[in-house]
């Protein structure tokens, strides 16, 4: 390559596999990555604008489609904040209903974060491995919602389904599997020598850029913070569980903020997930699973309720927010959604900075399962340029993986 | 890498964990291999079972539909649209015929959420678990329900 270093490299923004489009510009000596920004906003839908033209109980199932892997986070948010402006109280049985299926929305995103981990550290076994037992999960929320993905179980005033007797039987025997799992998961993941080798010390955020950078979930957490929204500002049946936030310490190890603390927290929040599903199968109150069961009267209520609210839920990547303005018609007037990667990906360009080329795609992967976004990145050399495609990207991480087994 | 190791190794004996392909052998000609399993000459692999709960393609019955509108009005997708029929001569001096409302469903639109159900006063909307739905046409007939 002829010209000086350093050389920029843009990563991204646009692949039709991405869930959220961002550009990542890298500035590069060598392998070493020296400086690294990024323009989010990309992935622009007019989903507000669309929801502003539709009620309450239309925009419900328009938030699922927010996220494919975050389903309920969102319909869960808007709901929340739609029942504190029209006052709408959520039954007991709705409230645990609501908190069951959120918790197997974790297991299955970590799950699936799990295995693009260690695909992208060229340990496709593992990422196999990972994918097959998640299918678990996704059996349970089919049994319990309908669908794979999508669920369109939450509705304004609780939820769409009730768990019923029957279906016990098939929550109980995937959590237990999972139960049977978690050893082996727990050994694949955090005792392999290359995984140990290729994530401790990389992608390092230390407790104070995490605060002052207003990380959120798994992110913040493997840095030593000690905020999850279900424990600080409990909600739907967390406020019944005696849960605590998951921190690497409970490893045994101490916080180091990096890749491997990352890895330790999701794989230790899929413990806690099984154990607070189980603890509100056990516990779940009698009852209706809705206000209301007339959609109709929903409607109406909606309409002639008017303010303003927040709805929160600590997504399996993090907090996620829903502002909504409502004034006594049908449409809200202001809608604003903050998905919990948004506050996540502002700590990119500190944990990239002296990362080496080979190991961007994992740290990327860290904060986040997105990262397709590593699909086509050009080295812009005076005018000459050369294109990184991604699989040349995973190529470089793959043979770093194999250098390393040597 | 090591521990995986034992696992790749139990994997390998064990069958395959996801869905398999309709035909267990890759056919020659797809609609040779059809005309096959419908002379009973091969057998088909049934597809995946659908849960009991799963929302697919939905089913209406115009006959106990009074077309009071309020699945449009519920549906996140718009996609149900009002469909009136025209006022039918009068039998006789008695008979007061009326324009007769009814919906018309774009599966193309449709992201089965099922809201639909759930409003319908008269239940006239169900929900089918068939979820093969996919064709290039997307007016084809099986594209619309009314």
């Amino acid at each position: 390559m002829a010209g000086k270093a350093p050389y920029i490299v843009p990563v991204g923004p646009i692949h039709p596999a991405l869930k959220e489009p961002v550009h990542i510009e890298l500035t590069v000596v060598g392998e070493e990555v020296i400086s690294a920004d990024f323009t989010p906003g990309q992935t622009h839908r007019g989903i507000e604008w669309m929801g502003l033209s539709r009620n309450p109980v239309q925009i419900v199932h328009l938030t699922d489609r927010i996220c494919g892997i975050c389903g309920v986070t969102h319909s869960l948010s808007f709901a929340r904040a739609v029942e504190q402006i029209a006052d709408i109280t959520v039954p007991e049985r709705g409230d645990y209903v609501r908190t069951i299926i959120a918790e197997f929305e974790r297991i299955q995103s970590h799950l699936l974060w799990a295995g693009v981990a260690a695909h992208e550290l060229g340990f496709d076994t593992l990422f196999y491995l990972a994918w097959r037992v998640r299918e678990e999960a996704m059996d349970a929320i089919e049994v319990i919602t309908g669908n794979r993905v999508n669920y369109d179980i939450i509705q304004i005033g609780g939820t769409r389904r009730d768990i019923t007797e029957d279906q016990h039987a098939k929550i109980r025997k995937c959590l237990n599997t999972y139960k049977d799992l978690f050893a082996k998961l727990k050994k694949l993941f955090l005792e392999d020598a290359v995984i140990k080798s290729r994530c401790v010390g990389t992608g390092l955020l230390s407790f104070e850029t995490a605060m002052a950078y207003s990380a959120v979930g798994p992110t913040s957490r493997a840095s030593g913070v000690t905020a999850d929204l279900r424990v600080d500002y409990p909600y739907c049946a967390y406020g019944d569980l005696d849960i605590k936030p998951v921190i690497p310490t409970i490893y045994g190890s101490d916080v180091n903020g990096d890749t491997y603390d990352r890895i330790v927290v999701r794989i230790f929040e899929i413990a806690q997930s099984i154990e607070i599903i189980e603890t509100c199968l056990d516990n779940m109150p009698q009852g209706p699973v809705i206000w209301e069961e007339k959609v109709a009267k929903i409607l109406s209520a909606c309409k002639k309720a008017s303010g303003e609210a927040v709805g929160r839920h600590e997504a399996p990547r993090g907090e996620a927010v829903h502002y909504v303005v409502m004034d006594g018609a049908e449409a809200p007037i202001a809608w604003k959604v903050k998905a919990s990667s948004y506050s996540n990906l502002h700590v990119w360009p500190i944990i990239l900075k002296g990362a080496q080329l080979a190991d961007i795609p994992v740290i990327v992967a860290s904060v986040d399962p997105c990262l397709s976004c590593t699909d086509r990145v050009a080295v812009t050399d005076n005018g000459s340029t050369k294109i990184f495609t991604k699989e040349q990207l995973a190529k470089m991480s793959y043979e770093k993986s194999r250098r390393m087994m040597q | 890498m090591f521990p995986m190791l034992k696992e790749i190794l139990v994997q390998s004996v064990k069958k395959p964990v996801t869905n398999l392909f309709p035909a267990a052998r890759l056919p020659k000609t797809i609609t040779g291999f059809l005309g096959k399993v419908g002379e009973g000459k091969a057998e088909l692999i049934p597809p995946v079972e659908t849960p009991a709960a799963m929302r697919g393609k939905l089913l209406y019955d115009r006959n106990l539909c009074n077309g009071c509108g309020l699945c449009m009005k519920v549906c996140p997708a718009h996609a149900i649209e009002q469909v009136v029929y025209p006022v039918p001569p009068a039998k006789d001096a008695e008979d007061k015929p009326r324009a007769q409302k009814r919906v018309r469903i774009y599966v193309g639109n449709c992201i089965f959420c099922g809201q639909c159900i759930d409003i319908c006063p008269k239940g006239a909307i169900s929900q089918s678990p068939d979820f093969l739905l996919a064709t290039e046409d997307r007016f084809a007939e099986s594209q619309i329900i009314e």
